[in-house]
């Protein structure tokens, strides 16, 4: 079913109100992941410079929520400090990891530390050790190793970033099945569409008047096809298999307000069962009550365990009003679902940065903005900036 | 220094906003020095408007709609671009300099459901009569357009004038006079003077193609014009009104510290302003008028915000202010219990602009408009008119990193 924008809530962010923002602290990594845009080009950077760069961005956004990213993070010797710094502003301390070198005392150190939430980037496509040749379905045992050890230790929240090629997008299914039943243990899902520069005939590039060499970017392809997922595709891979997946939330394109850059599913249930979504008007509502009482966006729960009492949301809430009957159906059948703990989950499917029609199509109220040279730069473009000193534009031949 | 975190950003984006624009005509009875807009196509057809209008609906979430130009009122069927929005339950605005605004024509449109009419006056204009005139003599002029509306009834008035160094003075007395009308007046945009910077240090592109900017006729070599700041106008006008204060902001979309647009909203009666309206208030409106309505509001069609306003004190500093300063004056002088309370919002705006090698627009701008079936900032027009594309600048002097060699990982 086409996405009816009507029907969603177009999220108010904007660069200088924004929830989220992102710091990297180094551009090292063990993993190469395809349609990953950090070269090694500094490696660590220095502590107090990702300091100042936190409380810049803190200062230009109203940020509530900092991500740390590279790079790999958790290689970055200070780490610890930088959650330590950030949470201590009274920010949320989110690291964007891939995994690779977590181990249980140091998710302990970092709760210790402050860390609000880990996002685990873990798809097929990583050649990520041991783990080579591995499906997206298989690959949800490793997502439950660090979900089960983000659980354990308790008060931290878990996040996953898959990035989808057209060959995974059949596996999407099995994905969301596993976040379902994983719904009190994962609070975020992120669906990347593959994006890259296209290498294709006729097609140039050029920065600050000089056409660039592309042939020193290592996030291009000569296949444009399998460059172009839009969020919809994702959508309609989960609406198959979840028809009442729908989104409640959105970020439009910059140059093409007719994308989504952002489309927002909340499931609402329990581990047992998935009983439906959040609709738009609770999310406003959220939205709206959260800024006027903090003067600032909230980017995510403090608590993904709302209870019951979210059903009273019924009232202006069509979809949550969906959920509720499905629940009350539910507990006639069985009783022992009364019982059972209700949480919230956020699915995010996000089509990238990309050149569409020639213009740069970013997220309008993205919110990874960054530190660069103090000025605030979309973090997708920061190679751009360290490699040729501004924003890649495409010309005509 | 204005402290950011005591105003309120508007909720607006690109494809939630509470306006949106569309030019009937490109051809004008005045040239205007910081006008961006050239004479090429003339009058457009009706159903091309039409469909830019519903196109723009559909894109932006508008609540209200400018229609600008050129000079719309020459444009042979203005009214019924005005009907045609007005049935799509879209607030109407034009935007003229009033030459041509007659009460005959007033009637006309208010008949045809416009919602707002903004008339650009100011002194650079070499308006026929009114040349060599200042700002302050201006006000004689506004005066007229605002006692035509208001014998009209139904239509606000609003005003925009284009801020040079030599009329930034003036700022103050064009304020005390809106103050004055607070009950004719609901609007007023104090604009920057704006324009494309040309140095030998300077180039500029279009999707590869370097521009000579001779060719662009809005240039300007006066060294002293296009960097006057929504900062600089603020304190000019505090100077003298210290009460003014502004609620709400839009930031720039490349240099995020800008304000683009600074605005203060007065609270008052005829016979005097009892202050302003805080941010909280601001917020409410925006985010509740959105939830209940599902778009953000442009204004509201009243411009008699009442006295049901003041119920708000409780969260808003600002209008508890303004609510004291109601009831001591009630206390001297009861008569003022019996008195309309109307809203008048002052805008200040800092309109595209290159700063720093990069073209600094409003983020969240409210004037997108149609080309050619997309959306583009309406100040940006031309550039596609003439061009075909954006134009890009580009600082010789800026140093460009040359990274290539320090890849010293291929992976």
């Amino acid at each position: 079913m086409p996405i009816e924008r009507r029907k969603m809530y177009k999220f108010p962010w904007s660069k200088a109100d924004n929830p989220g923002a992102w710091i990297e602290v180094t551009d090292e990594c063990d993993l190469f992941c395809p349609g990953c845009y950090r070269h090694r080009l500094q490696g660590h950077r220095d502590l107090e410079e990702v300091k100042s760069d936190v409380l810049l961005c803190h200062r230009l956004t109203n940020c509530g929520r900092i991500s740390i990213a590279g790079g790999e993070p958790l290689i970055y010797p200070h780490i610890v400090e930088v959650v330590d710094f950030i949470s201590r502003n009274k920010l949320q301390p989110v690291i964007f990891t891939n995994g690779h070198n977590l181990n249980k005392e140091l998710a302990a150190e970092l709760k210790k530390a402050g860390l609000h939430q880990f996002f685990f980037h873990i798809d097929s496509r990583q050649k990520r050790p041991s783990w080579e040749g591995k499906s997206e379905s298989d690959l949800n045992e490793l997502r439950q190793h660090y979900a089960d050890m983000v659980w354990e230790l308790g008060k931290v929240q878990s996040g996953i970033n898959v990035t989808l090629c057209r060959e995974t997008l059949q596996e999407i299914p099995s994905i969301i099945e596993w976040v379902q039943s994983n719904i009190h243990k994962v609070q975020n899902v992120s669906l990347i569409a593959l994006r890259g520069l296209a290498l294709t005939a006729g097609k140039k590039y050029m920065v600050n008047g000089k056409v660039i060499d592309t042939s020193i970017l290592q996030c291009v392809s000569v296949d444009e096809h399998e460059i172009s997922i839009t969020s919809e595709e994702i959508h309609e891979a989960i609406e198959k298999q979840f028809p009442t997946s729908n989104p409640a939330a959105y970020l439009s394109g910059t140059a093409k307000t007719e994308t989504y850059k952002f489309l927002i599913v909340l499931y609402l249930g329990s581990p047992q069962k998935t009983y439906g979504v959040v609709g738009a008007k609770s999310v406003e509502l959220d939205t709206i009550l959260f800024h006027l009482s903090h003067g600032r966006y909230s980017a995510g729960r403090e608590n993904p365990k709302v209870g019951k009492k979210i059903f009273f949301l019924s009232i202006l809430d069509k979809e949550i009003r969906k959920a509720f009957g499905r629940y009350l159906r539910e507990i006639l059948r069985n009783p022992i679902r009364l019982f059972d703990k209700i949480y919230v989950q956020c699915i995010n499917i996000q089509q990238p940065n990309e050149m569409l029609d020639g213009e740069i199509n970013l997220c309008d109220g993205c919110l990874n903005q960054m530190i660069h040279q103090g000025e605030l730069i979309p973090s997708c473009k920061l190679d751009e900036y360290r490699l040729f000193g501004g924003p890649i534009v495409e010309i005509s031949d | 220094m204005i402290d950011r975190k005591k105003l309120y950003r508007f909720p607006w984006s690109k494809s939630d906003n509470a306006g949106g624009w569309v030019e009937v005509t490109d051809e004008c009875t005045l040239s205007c020095p910081g006008c961006y807009r050239h004479k090429i196509e003339g009058h457009r057809p009706l159903d091309a408007v039409k469909n830019d209008i519903l196109e723009c609906r559909k894109k932006t979430n508008c609540d209200g709609m400018a229609i600008a130009g050129g000079e719309p009122l020459i444009y042979p069927q203005i009214l019924d671009v005005v009907e045609f929005m007005a049935k799509l339950n879209i607030k109407p605005t034009i935007l003229s300099n009033g030459e041509k605004l007659i009460p005959s024509l007033a009637k006309e449109l208010k008949k045809a459901g416009l919602a707002k009419i903004h008339l650009h006056i100011d002194s650079a204009q070499k308006r026929p009569g009114w040349e060599g005139k200042n700002e302050s003599e201006l006000n004689e002029l506004r005066q007229y357009y605002a006692d035509l509306l208001w014998k009209t009834g139904g239509i606000q008035c609003g005003y925009h004038v284009t801020v040079f160094q030599e009329s930034l003075p003036y700022l103050p007395e064009i304020t005390e006079w809106c103050k004055k009308n607070i009950h004719k007046v609901q609007h007023i945009s104090f604009i920057a003077f704006r324009t494309l910077p040309t140095a030998d240090d300077i180039e500029y592109f279009v999707e590869g193609k370097k521009i000579d900017p001779q060719s662009i006729s809005f240039s300007s070599l006066d060294p002293r014009e296009g960097h006057i700041t929504t900062e600089e106008m603020l304190e000019v006008i505090k100077n003298h009104h210290p009460g003014f204060e502004p609620a709400v902001f839009l930031n720039g979309s490349a240099c995020v510290e800008t304000f683009k647009y600074l605005i203060a909203v007065y609270v008052g009666s005829k016979s005097m302003v009892y202050g302003v309206l805080g941010p909280k208030t601001i917020e409410l409106v925006q985010s509740f008028y959105h939830f209940f309505k599902g778009r953000y509001l442009s204004f509201l069609r009243s411009s008699v915000a009442g006295k049901k306003l003041f119920l708000l004190s409780f969260l808003d500093p600002q209008v508890r202010h303004a609510f004291k300063n109601f009831i001591f004056v009630c206390f001297r002088n009861p008569s003022h219990l019996l008195k309309k309370i109307y809203s008048q919002s002052i805008h200040l705006h800092q309109p595209n602009e290159v700063l720093k090698g990069k073209v600094n627009l409003c983020d969240s701008c409210l004037n997108t408009m149609i080309y050619q079936g997309r959306l583009i900032n309406s100040c940006r027009l031309d550039e596609y008119r003439m061009y075909g594309g954006l134009l890009m600048p580009v600082e010789l002097k800026i140093k460009r990193p040359n990274h290539t060699e320090k890849i010293y990982d291929a992976h």
